[in-house]
């Protein structure tokens, strides 16, 4: 068995990473909040600024480590990297780098975007999906560096880093929350297309969490870490004053706009996290030392993950719609009128004021049961996802 | 059709909005007392950045411009933007404005200074008409780029197969190099898929864009009918095909349409008639004794929301009758236009003209093209005659480079060879049209700009003075109609008549001048050569 040495203990460089990632959905917020308020932007905004941090500040500080563990590596280090075109360092600092790269590669495309098809007034276009894939695979390569570390780690560091693992799901999510905005807004909760919406990016991250985190509760941590940012951005962007600065304007505002208020996903999280407790204690317990066993599967044949993955879709799918359901009805109504349930308060000068903002939108469509169905194929799908990628980070070493 | 001639015809309906090809706004005026020049850049996109540029003849204290959208007015307006002294410059300043929506704009141009404060209102059209594809050199970096994070997934996708749950240490044995293989071959196979997935996404935004949000014209057709002997010409607008942007339309200084009509033939003619308006989209106009043959037909109207176009079709115009060019030309070997003689038209005729139609032809004596009839003179002037025996001298006809901002200067000499006395014609000192000769370019210019004038009446007063069903927001009362716009100027002598103005692309242009002096509308025609920019 490989015995960890002390210089397996988790980097610090972890830390500043996560502290970097985290600028990526902050930096998202706040820039919406700046299209939502002021309209008129440079590169050179806070929020750009803080979002291209949340790449470069990763992606530098993973850089550094494969040059040195490349040219001055030990042997330790060169024995738990990957060799990656003649270089070497773990697998996560060139997923870091590819997701820079592709943040890189988005800027020049969105800029001819803009030119060619004009300024984009909405956060889904082709640049902005590259964009967004460059971000996620920032966020999974600092995941698959944690956990890489992790498993190489003494067994007494493993609660701090199962923490920050459940932290960085946590930033995915918000991530993740950020890039549906458009169609998870209060007036569309009634509706199929944001059940399936919703059930694509977060089961997985959340059966991720629970799966791959050594800790309990980790998919309630990492759901409320992003119920936390979120709030945190309602109370907070209010406080500064703007104005906007593009006509027309139909809905004149003076302060800094904040986002909706988020999804409460810390239910259908905790429901996760106690199907997972139930359905791995005894593996666990069989196994508490082995890093590398495979939780799901090493006593159980594979289609239990199928399963598995069915409940937790199950779990999803149910507690979101009993949550939703009722609270998006709250966040629409008088009592969610104030500035910690932002009710209204988050649509931008260019729209028209009007009933539209406190009702439900017929085009979100009716619920159906076929409908349903399919929101919980991609719910099963996003879990089983989740489940294998949290068995293969089990088992990640390098 | 050829490719290139389809290619052509394509650029050709996508480069149209107000004019064709020539988008750019030039605007001589006043604001308050201060003489100004405004040039507005409108982008090619939507939302896009407008570049403006302010010139004033005297130091200024502060310049400053605002946008403001039809549908939004003032109240819908941000705070105003600070103009920019150009560095290098005098007395100019610029400002970058975005516009966010397609359709009418205004921009308030204010100007403070020791003889306070003035604004003038510029209206502009929102409009995208970019389709350039991707430059080349562009193309390639973005390629080099997504094939590096390609070949970057793969080798990501085969080292999480093969390498990644490794112990520390071990080497992979070939069965881990086969499934970092066979990981690779999934990747590519996903990559694959997503990249047709971005590329499906992006078909659909770019057919969105071409369908939805790219300018093009409404179509119309035009038609010449005999009636009575004589030719009318029926313009329909195709309704079904605006995509609900025909709307009812404002007259321009006094008018529903500017029709014009130009034949490219020998002689070359060129009429400027204002058709009768029918049922909203039905337009009629009678003809005068054109030469036959075919007709580019340009028709510039005014929307009642200040958005400003022209439309355009193709017409036959069958031979005149011998009894309709007795009529119209009785025995002159040329085209007299004046009101009394529309008058005396309209006793005889099934169809009276309008009284401000005019037409020319080229002399049919010579048959030459204008540029072998204008005269050089030593100054490097160049006169055209005129029926009448007038001349019209362009006083820089050889100074013009591509898109360099420029005043083109004009001169009426009567038959005495003095100055002649300038008239109003339809409210302005002189109408002039530019057109490229492969038809890429036209603009209707006149001195004080090439906006319409019914556009900016609607943006200071709220409404149009006739006909327009709807209101702005708030207005600015505070300033005051243009002279031009209310139609009470008196030109009277004039020595020298500018039109401001950038000819857009370099290549053959033909200019037709028309001016009103003793009761008769003369029109002149320069043909001249703009160089490239360089």
């Amino acid at each position: 068995m490989h015995v960890p040495s002390s210089s397996e203990k988790l980097p610090p460089s972890v830390y500043l990473a996560l502290i970097g990632l985290a600028c990526l959905p902050i930096g998202l917020l706040w820039d919406i909040s700046h299209h939502s308020t002021i309209g008129r932007d440079t590169f050179w905004t806070p929020a750009h600024i803080i979002i291209q941090l949340g790449g470069i500040v990763p992606a530098l500080l993973f850089a550094s480590i494969a040059l040195k563990i490349t040219f001055r590596g030990t042997q330790k280090e060169h024995d738990g990297s990957v060799l990656f075109w003649g270089a070497r360092a773990p697998l996560g600092v060139w997923v870091t780098i590819w997701g820079a790269l592709a943040m890189v590669t988005s800027a020049p495309f969105d800029d001819w975007w803009h030119n060619r098809y004009g300024l984009d007034v909405q956060i889904a276009s082709v640049p902005h999906a590259v964009l967004g894939l460059g971000m996620f695979a920032v966020g999974m390569g600092v995941l698959l560096f944690v956990f890489s570390s992790q498993n190489r780690a003494k067994t007494e560091n493993r609660t701090r880093s199962g923490l920050i693992c459940a932290l960085t799901v946590g930033v995915l999510i918000t991530l993740w929350a950020d890039f549906v905005t458009e169609w998870t807004w209060p007036n569309l909760q009634h509706g199929p297309k944001f059940y399936r919406v919703i059930s694509l990016p977060f089961p997985l991250l959340l059966v991720l969490a629970a799966r791959a985190s050594k800790i309990p509760a980790a998919a309630t941590i990492a759901a409320a870490t992003y119920i936390f940012i979120y709030i945190a951005m309602i109370l907070v962007l209010p406080l500064f004053p703007a104005q906007p600065k593009l006509a027309p304007i139909y809905n004149p505002v003076d302060h800094m706009l904040p986002p909706a208020f988020p999804l409460l996903l810390i239910v259908p999280a905790a429901a996760i996290d106690v199907i997972n407790w139930l359905f791995t204690r005894n593996s666990n317990a069989a196994n508490p030392q082995d890093s590398a066993a495979d939780i799901s599967t090493a006593h159980h044949p594979r289609w239990r993950n199928w399963w598995l993955a069915f409940l937790f879709a199950i779990a999803f799918l149910v507690t979101v719609f009993a949550v939703q359901w009722p609270f998006s009805a709250f966040l629409l109504s008088d009592g969610a009128d104030n500035r910690f349930f932002a009710r209204d308060g988050h649509w931008p000068y260019f729209t028209q004021p009007g009933d539209w903002m406190n009702s439900f939108w017929e085009r979100s469509g009716r619920i159906t049961f076929a409908k349903m169905i399919l929101a919980l194929a991609c719910a099963l799908i996003s879990a089983r996802i989740g489940l294998g990628l949290g068995n293969y980070l089990w088992r990640l070493k390098r | 059709m050829k490719p290139w001639a389809t290619l052509l015809a394509f650029a050709w309906c996508l480069s149209l909005h107000a004019h064709i090809g020539s988008p750019n706004v030039f605007l001589d005026g006043k604001a308050g007392d201060y003489p100004i020049r405004v040039i507005i850049r409108p982008p090619h996109v939507v939302p896009g950045l407008a570049e403006i540029t302010v010139r004033v003849q005297e130091p200024v204290q502060r310049v400053s411009v605002l946008p403001i959208f039809w549908k939004a007015g003032r109240k819908g307006a941000p705070p105003p933007d600070e103009g920019q002294p150009v560095r290098g410059e005098t007395n100019v300043y610029a400002a970058a404005l975005w516009l966010m929506k397609p359709g009418a704009y205004s921009v308030e141009v204010n100007i403070e200074g020791s003889r306070g404060q003035g604004t003038l209102v510029v209206p502009v059209n929102s409009v995208a008409t970019n389709t350039r594809p991707m430059s080349r050199s562009y193309g390639l970096m973005l390629s080099a780029l997504g094939i590096l994070l390609l070949l970057g997934g793969l080798k990501i996708a085969e080292a999480i197969a093969g390498q990644s749950n490794l112990e520390p240490g071990a080497l992979p044995t070939p069965k881990d190099r086969r499934r970092g293989r066979v990981a690779m071959l999934l990747a590519s196979a996903i990559l694959f898929m997503l990249t047709m997935v971005g590329k499906t996404w992006w078909d659909i935004e770019d057919d969105e864009y071409r369908n939805e949000s790219l300018y093009k014209r409404i179509p119309i057709s035009a038609r010449v009918r005999t009636d009575h002997d004589q030719h009318i010409l029926t313009l329909q607008v195709n309704t079904s095909e605006s995509r609900g942007r025909w709307t009812p339309l404002i007259p321009d200084h006094g008018k529903m349409m500017h029709l014009f009509l130009i034949h490219d033939g020998k002689p070359g003619a060129f009429a400027h008639l204002h058709p009768l308006q029918h049922d909203g989209t039905k337009f009629e106009a009678p003809l005068p004794p054109l030469p036959a043959g075919k007709y580019q037909v340009y028709a510039d109207v005014t929307h009642e929301d200040g958005f400003s176009e022209t439309l355009t079709a193709v017409t036959e115009i069958p031979p005149a009758s011998a009894l309709m060019k007795n009529l119209w030309l009785g025995n002159s070997l040329e085209p007299i236009c004046s009101s009394d003689i529309a008058r005396r038209l309209a006793a005889n005729l099934f169809f009276p003209p309008d009284l401000d139609d005019s037409w020319q032809m080229d002399r049919v004596a010579n048959a030459s093209p204008p540029q072998k009839q204008n005269s050089q003179q030593g100054t490097g002037q160049r006169t055209a005659d005129i029926s009448g025996g007038y001349k019209m001298i362009w006083e820089n006809p050889e100074a013009h480079v591509q898109n360099r901002e420029t005043s083109l200067l004009f001169k009426l000499i009567a038959a005495d060879n003095q100055p002649a006395p300038i008239e109003p014609y339809m409210g302005m000192a002189a109408h002039a049209v530019v057109r490229r000769e492969d038809g890429t370019v036209f603009a209707h210019v006149h001195p004080s700009g090439t906006f319409s004038m019914a556009a900016q009446e609607f943006f200071i007063t709220g409404k149009s003075l006739t006909n327009s069903t709807l209101d702005l927001q708030t207005t600015n009362s505070s300033i005051a109609l243009p002279s031009h716009i209310s139609h009470t100027n008196a030109v009277g002598f004039t020595e020298t008549i500018s039109f401001p103005y950038a000819f857009p692309e370099a290549g053959p242009y033909r200019i037709w001048v028309q001016t009103k002096s003793q009761g008769k509308i003369l029109t002149a025609v320069f043909d001249t050569v703009i160089a490239k920019a360089k």
